[in-house]
């Protein structure tokens, strides 16, 4: 996503529709993107995305462009979807399993071909296997490029913390694909 | 560095380019004589690499975010402003005209004086009798005090005490 201009986002700020349309427009993949990695599904990702331009709509009179607008844009979608899952978690009691999960069709591009499709799915099946702590860690890590100091201000967290979610998020994944691997090998010997 | 150290750092800082070059050297040259570490690094790149979507993490939204999120927004728009309304109609009454200020200024000070000046005495036939009643008690309390009792007995204003009604004798 590229950097919003501040006039832009002053105006919005303002209350001028025309202006915060136009910044939804710009934003809103980028927005819609970040949730669905992070929570796993397209319903609770849209319902992240109102959530989240709902809160800025609210709060851009009073943004003060001590941070990048792009910053505080990744903090506020982050934070709405960690907090998301885990209201949703705290009412069902434990992870609500539902068909649509990680395996729900990204947009129309990203279906395109095959090829697309199969890396999605991969990306998919090894977010799944994380919880959304190491899982946003790990997306803006690996998909958004970020470095630690980065992920730390985003997530409000330490940077020893940064550290062990990465370190515990591949560690998983590791296992996950030595399994998988396992689980071939067998399936050709049957 | 121990294989301890060096793991942890290759799952994650020596990963991310975290590293300055004296340790991206030391760990190098760990890897060159530890078989165990450098199947990690391999594994850590097999599997733990996500791969990234054509368009990176961007998605296209259903429309039906964006009539959600403006209903919402118009919804509080609306809502604020029946508050704003409320709030404007309260003012009206703390923050009124100056001349009007003054008009009701000058008639509490004419309020006031005449109050002072002009007492307002409401008496109902009730406050009237008791009063009566009272002052009829304290005349003959006095009386008593003084030791007139024949202007008790040729008083016709006290009927009450009747000469048998008291031992003279």
């Amino acid at each position: 996503m590229r950097e919003i201009e501040r006039e832009l986002i002053e105006k919005a700020g303002k209350g001028d529709t025309r202006a915060f349309r136009e910044l939804y427009d710009r934003t809103s993949g980028y927005v819609y993107g970040l949730a669905y990695r992070v929570t796993g599904r397209k319903h609770d990702a849209e319902e992240v995305a109102q959530d989240v331009y709902v809160r800025i709509h609210r709060s851009l009179a009073v943004f003060r462009f001590q941070s990048a607008f792009k910053t505080w844009l990744y903090r506020v979608v982050l934070n709405t979807a960690l907090n998301h899952l885990k209201k949703k978690r705290r009412i069902a009691g434990h992870e609500v399993e539902d068909t649509e999960g990680f395996n729900a069709v990204a947009s129309p591009e990203a279906v395109r071909s095959v090829e697309i499709s199969e890396s999605e799915l991969k990306l998919k099946r090894m977010l799944e296997r994380l919880n959304p702590d190491q899982r946003a860690c790990l997306v803006l890590r690996e998909l958004e490029g970020m470095d630690y100091q980065a992920i730390s201000e985003t997530l409000g967290i330490n940077l020893n913390t940064v550290r062990s979610r990465l370190k515990r998020a591949r560690e998983a994944l590791i296992a996950m694909g030595k399994k998988e691997v396992a689980n071939d090998a067998m399936f050709q010997n049957t | 560095m121990r294989c301890f150290k060096i793991r942890e750092r290759l799952v994650t800082d020596y990963r991310d380019g975290e590293l300055g070059k004296r340790e991206i050297a030391q760990i190098e040259e760990h890897l060159r004589g530890c078989e165990a570490c450098c199947e990690l690094f391999e594994e850590v790149t097999r599997f733990a690499t996500l791969p990234r979507p054509e368009r990176g993490i961007e998605m296209e939204p259903d429309s039906r975010v964006w009539e959600n999120i403006d209903r919402k927004i118009s919804r509080k728009r609306g809502e604020a402003r029946g508050i704003q309304g409320l709030l404007d109609f309260i003012t009206m009454f703390f923050k009124p005209h100056p001349a009007l200020k003054t008009a009701v200024a000058f008639s509490l000070v004419v309020m006031i004086g005449v109050m002072i000046y002009f007492p307002i005495r409401t008496s109902t036939p009730i406050d009237l009798e008791v009063s009566e009643y009272l002052s009829e008690q304290i005349e003959m309390m006095s009386i008593l005090g003084s030791g007139d009792f024949e202007r008790l007995n040729s008083d016709d204003d006290f009927p009450i005490f009747e000469a048998d009604f008291f031992d003279w004798a």
